[in-house]
């Protein structure tokens, strides 16, 4: 079987973010790297869970990377993430938070709930570039994510 | 972005020295002094980890050790109440897809392959700092 780091097979990461500005900046950022990618985009909670739902039932690939808002309107980011990590055909994914609003407890309780990351969205609009850079650099040059959507998407059915 | 960064303890786990001295200098490079603690096997992880001293920020750890695999390891501490918040990022000659799958079910924060070539480790363990220490909110500091 193929690593996931496979640089040949494309690899697809699913960013979930309400403020449109901040959505197409993670695109463009995420996209901009050597490897073979495709970045789907969301603007609330629910329709992630709907995605991946397509995805369970192989009408759409199967993210090896989510980047999630928690500040969504509809469904949380919160309620999101525990919605996928509760579930066995999803828990895999990596999923990073990157967040401007956070609440108390925030971290620690994104953590137990099983986020890779916890990132905080800086304010200024040249960190945030230099944090979106960093998380693709780490996450998509340096990490192994779980299997390639192709894969994935084989051991699933 | 990268002021005022407080130094972040880290636990290493890995038996192999070569690797270990690569990690450390990595590690310990740089102007944040992060406070790094090395256990040389599965057991002595988990007993640094049990006995009550602070918690580190994040854990770096090997899948192939003596006494208690990696995996192990893993599962202990993402079954823990009082640790399984940590960030854990396996680092590791393996790259086989069970591996990867298993330890991300587990709740694994990262997989990442150890490379072969010293600069490719020397960089990637820089990389791993980098990210956990200036990117990620830890939750123990």
């Amino acid at each position: 079987m193929q690593r996931g780091n496979n640089e040949d097979l494309p690899m697809c990461v699913l960013v979930v973010e309400n403020n449109l500005a901040d959505r197409e900046l993670l695109v463009r950022i995420l996209g901009e790297t050597h490897r073979s990618i495709r970045v789907s985009a969301v603007g609330d909670g629910d329709e992630a869970l709907a995605l991946l739902d397509k995805a369970c039932r192989g009408e759409f690939p199967v993210p090896n990377l989510i980047l999630l808002d928690l500040g969504l309107t509809k469904l949380s980011g919160r309620e999101a993430l525990r919605a996928i990590k509760a579930d066995l055909r999803l828990k895999s994914i990596p999923v990073v938070v990157l967040t401007g609003s956070i609440l108390e407890g925030d971290v620690a309780n994104c953590y137990e709930l099983g986020a890779a990351t916890f990132v905080r969205k800086p304010a200024a609009f040249p960190d945030f570039v230099k944090v979106a850079t960093r998380i693709r650099d780490y996450w998509l040059e340096a990490a192994v994510l779980p299997g390639p959507a192709r894969e994935r998407e084989e051991t699933l059915r | 972005m990268e002021t005022a960064i407080e130094p972040v303890r880290i636990l290493l786990v890995e038996d192999n020295p070569v690797d270990v001295e690569i990690a450390i200098r990595a590690l310990e490079k740089g102007h944040v002094k992060n406070a790094l603690t090395v256990a040389r096997d599965g057991q002595e992880a988990l007993d640094i980890l049990r006995d009550g001293r602070s918690l580190p920020g994040i854990i770096l750890l090997d899948l192939n050790l003596p006494k208690m695999s990696g995996i192990d390891v893993l599962q202990a501490i993402k079954g823990d109440p009082r640790l399984r918040r940590i960030p854990v990022i396996v680092l590791t000659t393996s790259s086989r897809e069970e591996d990867v799958i298993r330890t991300y079910d587990l709740g694994v924060n990262t997989f990442i392959t150890k490379p072969v070539q010293f600069e490719d480790f020397i960089k990637v363990v820089t990389t791993i700092k980098e990210y956990w220490i200036y990117i990620a909110t830890l939750p123990v500091r």
